[in-house]
This record gives structure tokens, sequence and C-alpha cells, in this order.
């Protein structure tokens, strides 16, 4: 057995096993930025002029795009934005601010941070230890419900995370387990409503783990930690599954990327009523959000609870 | 032959060669992880070799 080459002659780091291709170190880079630029120009994700927020954990797949694009903002002619949110879990949160706040220190960009705390009075910590609902289902809410908030407030024209193939794949399979074929056609989840900024996801045809080796491979600061309340999540099963298929069957998360498209091409959708939230004026699909719902659940909870708001 | 996988030394059975080999044998996928060989990102169909030291770093986040 010998080592394998990159075309270029140099030591090879990484093989694609969907296509077969080798990369070296200077080669993975230059295929992984191009990809991200094809990914942005393929769905027409940006227009010159605009001002991008882009949402930042500090882990890997946020660092990676905040770093990735930065280096394609001139050619894109955008501005970027870093947005933090906070969530408030204790022992996790502290490592990826401090990881985020060093990426935006070298890259000269402003950091907006935003906390559950200041939105709802109280820390996710305290939200799972008092609230009905699973931690990632506060968190999932809330959080995007905060990003896109804080974005419109600081005059964003669109809104970028770092979701990645693997993060797609799983969202899709996710709808196909629970049979919900509406929520399939709002994956991307564009409106026109003002009140819903439109968002990108330019890492969205790149395997979560070509962003941890685009990462490494560039040494960028990221947070490693894993958020104590994972493991309660039904995403970490799928996600295994889906790795345990891709291992056996290279090309398979793609796969389901693309019949998603083909399915949302040749079926219309069943015509959901979208609505205007009664309280945020957001877009929902029933009177009232499901953040403004979780949000009024949460104070009666705590009232009853007897755990003081900071208002 | 002896390698080191996240600081701990293992002795290597017959048969396993790379580093693929290795990660089957150990019970780990390697679509979760990457492989990093005395310092550098390496290929899990590369070869090891006496005294590597490896770091298994776990390219899949939850959340």
């Amino acid at each position: 057995v010998k080592n394998l080459f990159c075309g270029c002659g140099e030591k090879a780091i990484y093989r694609r096993r969907y296509s077969g291709q080798v990369f070296c170190r200077n080669c993975f880079n230059q295929y992984f930025e191009r990809r991200v630029l094809e990914t942005i120009r393929k769905y027409r994700m940006t227009e010159r002029g605009e001002r991008i927020g882009v949402g930042i954990s500090g882990g890997k797949d946020s660092t990676t795009l905040l770093h990735v694009l930065n280096k394609l903002k001139n050619r894109l002619g955008v501005s970027l934005h870093p947005i933090l949110i906070d969530e408030g879990i204790q022992g996790y949160r502290k490592s990826g601010i401090e990881a985020a706040e060093e990426s935006c220190r070298s890259l000269g960009l402003e950091l907006t941070t935003a906390s559950f705390n200041q939105e709802t009075s109280h820390t996710l910590d305290e939200l799972q230890r008092t609230g009905d609902q699973k931690p990632c289902t506060y968190c999932g809410v809330l959080r995007r419900k905060l990003l896109n908030q804080t974005a419109i407030e600081s005059g964003m024209d669109k809104l970028a995370t770092g979701h990645n193939l693997d993060d797609e794949a799983q969202a899709i399979m996710m709808n196909y387990l629970s049979g919900d074929i509406e929520r399939l056609h709002r994956l991307n989840g564009n409106t026109t409503n003002p009140n819903m900024l439109k968002r990108m996801k330019p890492l969205s045809l790149i395997p979560e783990k070509e962003v941890m080796i685009y990462a490494l491979n560039n040494k960028l600061t990221i947070s490693a930690d894993e958020c104590p309340y994972a493991k309660h999540n039904h995403r970490t099963k799928v996600r295994e599954f889906l790795n345990a298929l891709e291992a056996d069957q290279p090309g398979v998360k793609f796969s389901i990327i693309s019949g998603r498209e083909k399915l949302i091409n040749s079926t219309a959708p069943r015509g959901t009523n979208i609505q205007t939230c009664q309280v945020c004026m957001a877009p929902t699909a029933r009177n009232i959000c499901r953040a403004c719902e979780l949000t009024e659940e949460i104070k009666i909870k705590m009232s009853a609870a007897n755990i003081g708001t900071a208002d | 032959m002896k390698i080191l996988v996240d600081g701990k030394e293992i002795s290597l059975p017959e048969g396993i060669g790379t580093i693929n080999d290795l990660l089957r044998h150990v019970g780990k996928n390697r679509e979760e992880l990457v492989v990093v060989v005395n310092g550098e990102i390496t290929i899990e169909e590369n070869p090891l070799h006496e005294g590597d030291s490896l770091k298994l770093i776990r390219a899949v986040s939850g959340g």
C-alpha cells in the first residue's frame, strides 16, 4: 500500500469518495472555495451591494463560512456582518463566543450579539429545566427568530448560515420520516414577507467532513465543544443512519438533496395558507408563530414556577 | 506494529495495514472523522507505519 498523491504531485490530504478526486492542501482549498462560489451563483444567493448578515456560533461550519465569504466578498460585491446568538448554555457557549470573537477580530469584522436572556429573560439552561419542551425545540425556534430579528434590526438584506450538505440531507430525511411534504417545500424558507429575511446556505452542497477539513487545513480558531443537549436530539439518530449509509454508498447525501429538488419541482405545495403572525408579524402557517407561542408558554411556565424575570 | 491513537499506544493485529483498516477495527465510521497522522491531515487509504501518532477528530457536530 502506498501514499496517494494529488494530480499536482503534492501529498494528498483528502479523497472525495463520491467522485474519486484526490486533493493536496492547496488544491483542496481551491476546490472548496470554488464550490462555495458556484453554490452562491447556482442559487443566485446574492446581489451586488447587499449587506449579508452571517450567523456565527464559533463552530466549524459558521467559522468556515465567514472566512470563505470574506475571501469572496469583493468578487460578489457584498459586505459581511457577523451575528452571534448566545443561547445561555453553561460550559458550552463560552468557548464558541471566544472563537467567534477571534475570527471577527482576525478578519476586521464587527460582531453583533443577541441572547435568549435578553429576548425571553431566561437562558436555555433555565428553559430546559422548567419548560415542557425539549431543549432543541426552544433552541431551534428561538435562535432562528432571534437571528432573523437581529439581522433585520441591523439593516441586513440577507442572512447566511453555515448549514452544510449533511444538515440539509438530515432535514430532508426528517421531513420524509414525519411525512411532512409541505415542509420539504418550505425548507429553503424564502418568502417575500418583509419580516422574514431571505436566507442563504452557501455550504449546503459541501459535506460536513469537508468543512472540518477546510477548518483544520486553514488552522481556523473553532470551538470543538459538543452541545450538551445534542444527545436529546432526534437529528443525531438520523445523522448516524445517513453516515452509515454514506460509508457504504458514497454520494447518498447528494442523492437525497437532488431527489428533494426533483420532488418539489414536480409537486405543487398543497397550498398551505401562509399568514402573518398576530404578535410579531412573521410569516406562519398559523395565527401565531411557533416562536411567539413558545415565548408565551415560557412566561406562563416561569411565572407558575415563580422564577423571576429581568423586567 | 505499535502506533499511538489519541495518545494511547495500541498494538495492531495482523492484516491491519491502512488507516481505513484501523477505523473498521475500532468500529469508527470514516464519514464522521478526520484523521491526522503525525500532525498532517491524511487520507484513510494511506498505510500505517510503526510509531505513527494518530488523532481521530470528530467531523460531525450535534445541535
